[in-house]
């Protein structure tokens, strides 16, 4: 090259310049938004965990191409990790709620999820996200997975507060706590997902978290007793969950 | 510049430790384990608490001086141990792109930097215990208080300077200032979250010169870190304590409204910009 002419000024690709011409109102990748890309290897579940954990674009890509395997492998993931967690759950106070919680844990996730599933679908397109009903149960998986996977990191904390402490309401505020720690992790994907497969906006998406919040903390409450003990596996009164839980902070002074 | 050889013994190891330059232990962090590396970090973390340890208990009794200096190391990792999980995937969540294995190693790093710290003052806490009044004795009681003031501000010091060199180390290896401070903000807020109740469970540290020397107390796990501060402050505040709890949700409001100000800010799209033909 000669050494006295201009270096040209870098430019992008002529296919990224024609696709930007084709469409000028797309918007640009921005941060937050999953990085669709294949899965290095085989669906396993050590790799579907990393996946969730550090990319979970890679889950959105493999879904599109094995759904079936791909969500066995995360309910796998979200039931061990619940029933883990529901386990250290029930130490606090043995017996029956040693299988209970664990039971009713999943049995909460579960029924939360399905009951929202079609709401998420609803949101999310009116937020513009044009995505088929089984890919958006691979995203709920995801999320739910996530979350699960963060309560089940939490479980040794939580264990040492359960083996330590009599406080029925310190325990419950603590569980709710980091579950929701859990789902704001856990909406990242949903949020990530929506805005790399052409949603326009995140805020339907946003609302729907909220909603699902609402909904399976009553499922908890529906389904108490979680944590401590009671005469009945399922409660014969209903309650609203702000009104239990003010109760049983009252109980508690 | 001196190179660094991670390779080298212990003493090498430690060195490169309390140097902490953040560029070499971002290169040592992403070296395979080792027993060396592995056995460095343990063996800071043992020697320095251990004895600061015995510093800290040794002004009530020997006993209780050889009990905190097994309790202290102790307490450490198993704040790590319950904490581990959930850092691993906490640091993998926010991007640090940290296997579960360096995360552990890295917070060893930062307790043992820790541990080097408040070991090398051990001998000057203990010098000062040598020249402290009987425990019982008329000036006992505000001598322990003024010996848990300093030996607050002694922890306290040492683990802001582990932190801000953990900061560091986590700003090095991803790269990104606000990956690291978030990181951070997670993992110090677990670990001092488990860390106090821990601590609580495994009293006496200090030794209350009206209590008896003894490893633990009795009933041991029969206690709540928060809710003994809580009581305690009820106590204190007195008929301002409903008061109080009625006002609690306003600072807590603003917070929760200031971190979600904050999170719609940074979350907003930018204007699409419009491409012009070339």
């Amino acid at each position: 090259m000669n050494p006295e002419q201009p270096t040209p000024e870098p430019t992008e690709p002529v296919e990224v310049q024609a696709a930007a011409r084709a469409l000028p109102s797309v918007p640009r990748p921005r941060a937050g938004w999953l990085e669709i890309e294949p899965m290095e290897g085989p669906a396993t579940f050590g790799n579907v965990t990393e996946a969730l954990l550090r990319r979970p674009g890679r889950l959105l890509h493999k879904g599109s191409h094995s759904g079936i395997g791909l969500s066995g492998k995360l309910i796998l993931v979200a039931a061990v990790s619940l029933a883990v967690f529901g386990l250290i759950l029930g130490t606090y106070s043995g017996g029956v709620q040693l299988w209970a919680a664990p039971l009713k844990l999943i049995l909460g996730m579960t029924v939360a999820s399905l009951i929202c599933f079609p709401s998420l679908y609803i949101f999310s397109a009116m937020d513009g996200l044009e995505a088929r009903p089984a890919q958006l149960a691979t995203l709920l998986l995801a999320t739910i997975a996530l979350t699960a996977l963060l309560l089940l990191g939490f479980a040794p904390v939580v264990w040492v507060f359960c083996v330590s402490t009599e406080s029925l309401p310190f325990i419950g505020t603590l569980v709710v706590i980091f579950w929701l720690i859990g789902l704001y992790f856990g909406r990242r994907i949903l949020s990530g997902a929506a805005g790399a497969l052409g949603a326009r906006s995140s805020g339907f998406i946003r609302l729907w978290v909220v909603i699902f919040t609402i909904v399976a903390l009553q499922m908890g409450t529906s389904l108490r007793p979680l944590i401590g003990t009671a005469d009945t596996f399922l409660p014969t009164e209903k309650r609203f969950f702000l009104q239990h839980w003010a109760e049983q902070i009252t109980d508690e002074e | 510049m001196e190179q660094v050889n991670t390779r080298s013994g212990w003493g090498g190891k430690l060195r490169l430790l309390a140097r902490g330059d953040a560029q070499e232990l971002a290169t040592w962090l992403r070296e395979p384990l080792g027993r060396g590396t592995a056995g460095a970090l343990v063996a800071a973390i043992v020697g320095g608490c251990a004895l600061y340890g015995f510093a800290l208990g040794f002004w009530r009794a020997p006993l209780q001086g050889l009990f905190v200096a097994i309790k202290l190391p102790g307490l450490v990792f198993l704040t790590l141990l319950v904490n581990g999980g959930i850092n691993g995937m906490l640091g993998q969540l926010l991007g640090t792109g940290m296997t579960f294995r360096q995360t552990v190693v890295c917070c060893l790093m930062s307790f043992a930097t820790f541990a080097l710290l408040v070991g090398s003052l051990s001998p000057i806490v203990l010098l000062w215990v040598l020249d402290a009044p009987d425990p019982l004795g008329p000036d006992g009681r505000v001598w322990y208080l003024h010996f848990l003031l300093a030996n607050t501000a002694i922890i306290a010091m040492a683990g802001v300077i582990a932190n801000f060199k953990l900061l560091r180390l986590i700003g090095a290896f991803t790269g990104s200032p606000s990956i690291a401070r978030r990181t951070l903000f997670a993992w110090l807020a677990g670990n001092l979250f488990v860390g106090a109740q821990l601590s609580f469970l495994f009293r006496p540290f200090f030794g209350n010169p009206r209590l008896p020397v003894e490893f633990l107390r009795p009933n041991p796990l029969d206690g709540n870190f928060y809710q003994t501060v809580w009581y305690m402050f009820s106590e204190s505040v007195g008929g301002a304590g409903p008061l109080l709890i009625e006002l609690l949700p306003v600072p807590v409001g603003l917070a929760i409204a200031y971190f979600l100000a904050e999170h719609f800010k940074r979350s907003t799209p930018p204007s699409p910009s419009r491409v012009h033909e070339p």
